[in-house]
C-alpha cells in the first residue's frame, strides 16, 4: 500500500514540474503573445489593452500562481485563436485520439508479441530471420509515408474504406471502426516491429533459464513451456517497453491524424502551432504529460501485479 | 562472409549508395530541381526522368538527390550536437553521481517518457521553424538517450581499478574521464549514434511534412510527401518515391548499428 | 556382484559431443555405468567433467547442438531410441530431476504449489480435488509444515532448504523409478544438507526410487552413496563401492579428491588442492588425461589412456598403476 501512496505522490510532484516547466516554455520564452495575436503592426493601445486583458503585464509570481490555480480547476487557459476554453477544445477530441491509440495498442499487443514468440521458439532459423528481417524493415518506414500509402492502397484503389476522414462513433460504429483502422495499422507499425524484437529477446533470454530446464524435465512440450511459463516471465521487460510504446503511439498520432485528416487532439496540436496560438500549445503539452505520467503509473502497477517478488517484497 | 557481420555490410551498402547520391547531387541532378516545366506535369516514371515528374514538371529524381543532402545535413549536425551534449551530460552524472546525478537522470527520464517528436513541437513552437531550429530541436531530441547509455557506461568503469589507481595517483578527473572511461564506452555511444541518425532523419521527415520542419526552398523528402499527399491520385510515384528513400536511409543505419554492436558481442 | 543383477538404467559407451566453430567437441567420451533398482549411485567430479551433461542426457534435454551416441537403456528400453513424444512421457513420471540452484530452477512467478501439481497434471488423470489433496500430501512428505500456506507461496518466499525439498516433491510426486539429483545440496549450508540427504535417503528406502546423485563433493557422496563413480574429463577413471573408494582409492585423481576433502581436524590448516586444472572440452588430449596433474605419471601415461583394471569385484580403475600406488 504505501508503495502505492509514494508512487501517486511522484507522479503529482512530476506534473507540477512538468507545468512548471510548461508555464516557462510557453509564457515567458517567447516573448509577449500579445505581440504574435495582433501582429507587429498593431496599434500601442490595442497592444496595451491586449495585453491587460490577458494578465501579461502582472508580476510573474501572480501569472504563475493563477497558472496553478487554473490547473487545480481544469482551466488550461483560453484558447487564441478559437477564443474557446482550452479544456473544451481538448476534451472535444479525445474520443478520437483515444480510439486511435487504443486500436493502435491492440494491434501491437495482439500481432507484435505472438511473432515475437514465434520468432524466439525459432531462434536463428528460417521463421524467425524472415520475422526479423521484416520488422527492420517496418521500424524504418516512417509511419506517415506507410498511412499515405495505405491510404492510397485501400481508400483509393480498392475503395475498401474512405480515403480520411472520420465517422464519429455515436454516429456510425463500423463507419467509426473503418475510418480508424487504417490509420491505427499506420500508427501500430513501427511500434509492432520493436515489440517483436523485444519480445523475442526477451523470451530468448528466458528460455535459457533453469526453470525452462525444469519443466522440460517434467515432460512438458515446448509449446506449453512457452505459453506456461516463460511467456509471464518475459513480460516484465515487455511492459517496461510498453511504456515507451504509449509514448511513440501518442506521437504516431499526431502525425498520422494528420495524414487522414482526423480531427483529434495532434490535428489540434499542429494547427495550434502552426498558428502559434500558444496558450492552445502549452494546454495540450501538458495534457500530454499528464496522460504520460498516468501511463507510466499504470505499467508500476502492472508490473506488480506481474512479479510477486515486487508485490511481495523480494 | 558469416552471419554476424552481414547487417554491417548491408548498411555500409545502403549507406554509400545513398551518400554517394548525395555527393553527385551537389554537383550534378539530371534536371533543375526547380524549373518548373508546365508540359511535363505529372508524368510517369520514364526513361527520361526516372521518377516521373512532380505537378510543377519538375524532376522527381533530382528533387530527390537534392534532398538527400538536407537528409544527411540534418542528420549529422542534430546527431552530432546530441552526442556533444549528451555525452558529456552522462558522463558527468555517471561519474560524480550523488544528487547532480540524481536530478539529472529525473530529468533525462522525464525526456525519455515523451514522444520524441512532441519534444522537437515544442520546441519548434517556441522558436519557430526552419532548418536551424529544425536541426537544433532534433538535437535537443536525442540528447537523453546519449546521456542514458553514456552514465550507465561512466557508471560501470569508474569503479574499476586502474580507474582507482588513477585517482589515487592524483590524475585529474577530466582526464580519467576522458582517457580512461570514455574510451571503453565509445562503442555503444557510436552504436547510439548510428541509430540516432536514423531517428533524426525520420523526425525531420515527419517535421517537415508536417509543415514545421524544413521550409522552402531547401528540399526535403518530407516535405515532398506532404505535397505529394494531394496529387497521389494522378501521380502516386510522386508520394512512393520520397519514402523509399527515407526507409532507405534509416535502414541503412538501422544496419549499421546493429552490425557494429553484433561485432562487439562477438569480440565478447 | 553387480553385474549379474539385471540393471534399471544401464549405460553403454555414451559420448556426447556439440557442434561447435571448432568441429565437433566431445564433453563425454565414452562412458558406461549401471544403476540397480533402490540403488542410489554417486557420479563425482569437478565441474567440467561432464557428469552434468551425462544427466541431461539421460533425459534427453541437451541443447539441439548435440550429438548423443552409445546406448541408454532403461528398463529394458533404449531412450536414445524414442521420439520425442514417448520421451515426455517418462520425464518427470518415470525418471526426474533435481537442479542445483533453487531461485532460478523454479519459476519465480508461479505458486510452488501449483508446480508441484503440474507434473501431476500432466502424467495422471486425478481431477483437481484429487491432485490438490495428493500435492499437499507430498508437501508434507518432504518434511514442510503447513501444507495448504505452503502450496500458495512464491520461491522467494521460502528458504533455500525449503525450496529444495519442493523441487524434491515435483521430482518424486509421480514416483519415479529414477531420480537425478545435479549438486542438490551444494548451495545449502551445512545443517540444511544434512537434513536433505536424510530426505533423499528415505525416499531411496521407502518409494524404491533409484538416484544417481551428481557432486564434486566427496563428502557428501560417501554419506549417501552405495556406489561411485569418478570422472574426470568426460571419462569414467574409476568406479567402486563406497568404502571401497575410500579405503583403497586405486586412481590418482581419485586420491587427489579425497586428500583435498575438508575433514573435521583441518580447521586452520591449508587445504589441498589438486595442481593444475581440468583440461577444457576443446582440449585435445593424448594418453591419459589426468597425467598432466598426476604425482606419480610415468612415460607410458603419456601416450596411452589405460584402459579399466579390476581391482576387486565391482571395483575398477583406468590407470596402469592402480594397485600398486
Amino acid at each position: 500500500m504505501y508503495v502505492y501512496l509514494k508512487k501517486l505522490f511522484a507522479m503529482i510532484l512530476t506534473v507540477l514540474l512538468v507545468s512548471l516547466i510548461a508555464f516557462v516554455a510557453f509564457e515567458v520564452i517567447p516573448g509577449n503573445p500579445a505581440l504574435s495575436r495582433l501582429g507587429v503592426d498593431a496599434e500601442e493601445s490595442q497592444f496595451e489593452a491586449l495585453s491587460a486583458e490577458l494578465g501579461l503585464n502582472d508580476p510573474l509570481g501572480e501569472r504563475l500562481s493563477r497558472w496553478f490555480k487554473g490547473l487545480l480547476t481544469g482551466d488550461l487557459g483560453t484558447s487564441m485563436r478559437y477564443s474557446v476554453p482550452v479544456s473544451d477544445l481538448i476534451l472535444d477530441r479525445i474520443p478520437v485520439t483515444l480510439s486511435l491509440a487504443l486500436m493502435a495498442m491492440m494491434f501491437i499487443t495482439l500481432v507484435g508479441i505472438p511473432l515475437g514468440i514465434v520468432s524466439a521458439k525459432y531462434g536463428h532459423r528460417l521463421p524467425d530471420i524472415l520475422i526479423s528481417m521484416i520488422s527492420q524493415i517496418g521500424m524504418a518506414i516512417p509511419s506517415f509515408w506507410s498511412g499515405i500509402i495505405l491510404m492510397y492502397i485501400f481508400g483509393i484503389v480498392l475503395r475498401w474504406v474512405s480515403p480520411g476522414g472520420y465517422v464519429p462513433w455515436s454516429e456510425d460504429a463500423v463507419g467509426a471502426f473503418k475510418s480508424l483502422l487504417l490509420p491505427a495499422i499506420a500508427i501500430a507499425l513501427p511500434s509492432i516491429a520493436s515489440i517483436i524484437r523485444y519480445t523475442r529477446n526477451s523470451v530468448m533470454d528466458q528460455m535459457k533459464s533453469d526453470y525452462v530446464q525444469l519443466a522440460l524435465s517434467k515432460g512438458l512440450n515446448i509449446n506449453s513451456v512457452l505459453y506456461k511459463h516463460v511467456l509471464k516471465n518475459s513480460l516484465i521487460p515487455i511492459v517496461t517497453v510498453l511504456g515507451m510504446i504509449a509514448a511513440n503511439i501518442l506521437g504516431g498520432s499526431i502525425v498520422i491524424e494528420q495524414v487522414f485528416t482526423l480531427p483529434g487532439l495532434g490535428r489540434l496540436l499542429i494547427n495550434a502551432i502552426s498558428t502559434r496560438d500558444l496558450p492552445l500549445v502549452q494546454g495540450m503539452v501538458l495534457y500530454i504529460a499528464f496522460i504520460i505520467v498516468i501511463i507510466n503509473f499504470l505499467i508500476d502497477i502492472v508490473y506488480t501485479v506481474i512479479d510477486p517478488r515486487i508485490r511481495l517484497g523480494a | 562472409m558469416d552471419k554476424r557481420s552481414i547487417n554491417l555490410r548491408i548498411g555500409i551498402v545502403l549507406i554509400s549508395l545513398l551518400f554517394s547520391m548525395m555527393i553527385v547531387s551537389l554537383f550534378y541532378t539530371p534536371f533543375s530541381v526547380t524549373e518548373i516545366n508546365r508540359e511535363e506535369r505529372f508524368s510517369p516514371p520514364s526513361v527520361r526522368h526516372l521518377l516521373g515528374t512532380d505537378n510543377f514538371g519538375r524532376d522527381v529524381l533530382s528533387r530527390i538527390m537534392k534532398a538527400s543532402q538536407t537528409a544527411f545535413f540534418v542528420g549529422l549536425v542534430a546527431v552530432s550536437i546530441g552526442t556533444l551534449f549528451g555525452v558529456t551530460i552522462g558522463a558527468v552524472s555517471g561519474y560524480f553521481g550523488g544528487i547532480v546525478d540524481e536530478i539529472i537522470m529525473r530529468f533525462i527520464d522525464a525526456m525519455m517518457a515523451f514522444p520524441s517528436i512532441l519534444l522537437a513541437l515544442m520546441f519548434v513552437s517556441v522558436f519557430g521553424v526552419g532548418l536551424r531550429n529544425t536541426i537544433v530541436a532534433i538535437g535537443i531530441m536525442s540528447i537523453p538517450s546519449f546521456a542514458r547509455i553514456t552514465r550507465s557506461g561512466f557508471v560501470q568503469y569508474k569503479e574499476l581499478d586502474y580507474v582507482r589507481s588513477a585517482k589515487v595517483r592524483g590524475v585529474s578527473n577530466l582526464r580519467i574521464m576522458l582517457r580512461h572511461i570514455l574510451p571503453n564506452v565509445l562503442s555503444p555511444i557510436v552504436v547510439a549514434a548510428s541509430m540516432g541518425f536514423s531517428n533524426a532523419v525520420l523526425a525531420e521527415a515527419a517535421l517537415s511534412y508536417l509543415g514545421l520542419g524544413i521550409q522552402p526552398p531547401n528540399p526535403s523528402w518530407g516535405r515532398m510527401l506532404s505535397e505529394s499527399q494531394v496529387f497521389i491520385t494522378v501521380s502516386p510515384w510522386y508520394a512512393i518515391a520520397p519514402g523509399i528513400f527515407i526507409t532507405l536511409l534509416v535502414l541503412g543505419f538501422n544496419f549499421l548499428g546493429d552490425g557494429i554492436r553484433d561485432m562487439r558481442e562477438k569480440r565478447k | 556382484m553387480r553385474t549379474e543383477i539385471e540393471p534399471l538404467l544401464d549405460i553403454k559407451d555414451l559420448k556426447i559431443a556439440f557442434d561447435s566453430t571448432e568441429g565437433m567437441l566431445y564433453a563425454v567420451k565414452g562412458i558406461s555405468l549401471e544403476v540397480l533398482e533402490k540403488e542410489i549411485i554417486g557420479i563425482v567430479g569437478e565441474s567440467g567433467c561432464g557428469k552434468t551433461v551425462t544427466a541431461l542426457s539421460i533425459m534427453r534435454l541437451l541443447p539441439g547442438n548435440s550429438h548423443v551416441t552409445g546406448s541408454l537403456f532403461f528398463s529394458g528400453t533404449d531412450l536414445l531410441s524414442l521420439n520425442e513424444e514417448k520421451i515426455r512421457r517418462i520425464r518427470g513420471k518415470d525418471i526426474s530431476m533435481i537442479f542445483q540452484e533453487t531461485l532460478s530452477s523454479l519459476n519465480p512467478l508461479l505458486k510452488v504449489g501449483w508446480q508441484i501439481e503440474e507434473n501431476l497434471k500432466m502424467h495422471t488423470s486425478l481431477d483437481k480435488e484429487e491432485r490438490f489433496s495428493r500435492v499437499l500430501e507430498i508437501i508434507k512428505g518432504v518434511g514442510l509444515p503447513d501444507p495448504e500456506r505452503t502450496y500458495g507461496k512464491y520461491p522467494h518466499e521460502l528458504s533455500g532448504g525449503m525450496r529444495q525439498r519442493i523441487a524434491i516433491a515435483i521430482a518424486i510426486v509421480c514416483n519415479p523409478k529414477l531420480i537425478i539429483a545435479d549438486e542438490p545440496t551444494t548451495s545449502l549450508d551445512v545443517t540444511i544438507q544434512a537434513q536433505i540427504l536424510e530426505l533423499l535417503r528415505e525416499i531411496n528406502r521407502e518409494r524404491n526410487s533409484s538416484m544417481i546423485f551428481i557432486s564434486h563433493n566427496l563428502g557428501v557422496v560417501r554419506e549417501i552413496c552405495s556406489m561411485v563413480y569418478v570422472m574426470y574429463a568426460g571419462h569414467i577413471v574409476e568406479k567402486a563401492p563406497v568404502d571401497k573408494l575410500f579405503t583403497d582409492p586405486a586412481h590418482p585423481y581419485t586420491m587427489g579428491l579425497i586428500k583435498a576433502m575438508p575433514k573435521r581436524d583441518s580447521k586452520g590448516k591449508e587445504l589441498f588442492d589438486i595442481r593444475g586444472r581440468v583440461p577444457s572440452i576443446a582440449d585435445m588430449i593424448y594418453g591419459c588425461p589426468f597425467e598432466p596433474r598426476c604425482d606419480y605419471a610415468v612415460e607410458k601415461c603419456k601416450k596411452e589412456f589405460p584402459g579399466f583394471k579390476k581391482m576387486d569385484n565391482d571395483h575398477e580403475a583406468r590407470c596402469f598403476l592402480a594397485g600398486e600406488i
